[in-house]
């Protein structure tokens, strides 16, 4: 083989070479691209359905004007639980430890990545009282482990009922 | 008496109808995230499984309202649909890893084919090149100026 010929083939050879190994690089980046940043969102709506006004004292036994926005950003779909709680200023929660009281009424819906779901809520409060905390706590069901867990956000709206 | 036991029978009825609708609705939920952990599309999937939600939740309102047979009626209907899409998430799980499987194996065999081929295809580029340009030197023609006879 000539070393005119030789050279040629290496030359070949470094192209091929080269090529599979920027392939393979785009390949192992596109595979192992870590995905977006995960989270749920879970937020409070007024009557008008914005967070321009809430409602801050309602009638005993008058339906709640106000609606509920879970969105799911997880990358992948959940199934969210919403948890409404009725409690007081001596009521204790926090990102990671839920209201200890009794669940009055649960919403739940799977929601497709990026998906959004708003609600109205449909509660009422029977006693008169001032400083009422409506909590809503998001939960999720865990396929893995067989149970709701806690995701850690929740919201609330003080309230007077007269 | 009668009448008694029969609202019990009822009522024990309805709670668990609502019983399994929800553990069948979980597991239908799994097969769905695995399902689309393998790649699949389960938007579809998850509409319906909202739908088996939301009779889940009407028949535990009826339940509260002591509608019992209304909340077993409703709640047997979410089972019948989280089972349904229990199914057809297992199915696509079958087929997106299946389609996964392939592209692993096609997606190497097609690189590997075409730096073989784009190989082939340059180096004869190559030859064809090399040979033109020797056909045209050969064909050159040596010409000589003419000399002024002046």
């Amino acid at each position: 083989m000539s070393k005119r010929r030789m050279e040629e083939n290496l030359i070949f050879i470094a192209v091929a070479v080269s090529t599979m190994i920027v392939v393979s690089m785009l390949i192992y980046t596109a595979v192992t691209s870590p995905p977006s940043e995960s989270f749920s969102v879970i937020s409070i709506l007024g009557p008008n359905q914005d967070a321009s006004y809430y409602v801050d004292e309602v009638n005993v036994g008058e339906t709640i004007d106000m609606y509920i926005l879970v969105e799911n950003h997880e990358n992948r779909a959940e199934y969210y639980v919403v948890k409404f709680k009725l409690g007081d200023v001596n009521t204790e929660i926090s990102d990671n430890q839920p209201a200890s009281l009794s669940t009055r009424k649960t919403y739940q819906k799977i929601l497709n990545d990026k998906e959004s779901w708003q609600f109205p809520v449909d509660v009422s409060i029977s006693e008169r009282g001032n400083d009422y905390r409506l909590i809503f706590e998001l939960w999720r069901y865990n396929e893995n482990t067989g149970d709701t867990e806690y995701t850690g956000n929740w919201v609330q709206v003080w309230l007077d009922v007269r | 008496m009668g009448s008694l036991a029969y609202a019990e029978s009822s009522q024990a009825s309805a709670n668990r109808a609502i019983n399994e609708a929800q553990d069948s609705i979980y597991v239908a939920y799994k097969s769905i995230a695995q399902a689309e952990q393998a790649g699949g599309d389960v938007t579809n999937l998850v509409d319906l499984l909202n739908t088996a939600v939301s009779l889940l939740e009407d028949a535990r309102d009826s339940y509260e309202q002591e509608d019992y047979s209304t909340a077993y009626e409703k709640a047997v209907e979410a089972e019948s649909i989280a089972e349904t899409v229990k199914q057809n998430a297992d199915d696509l799980q079958a087929r997106a890893s299946f389609a996964r499987t392939l592209q692993i194996i096609v997606i190497p065999l097609a690189i590997v084919l075409a730096v073989i081929f784009s190989y082939i295809f340059i180096k004869r580029g190559w030859k064809w090149l090399e040979r033109k340009a020797d056909e045209e030197f050969l064909e050159m023609e040596i010409g000589i100026p003419e000399e002024d006879e002046d």
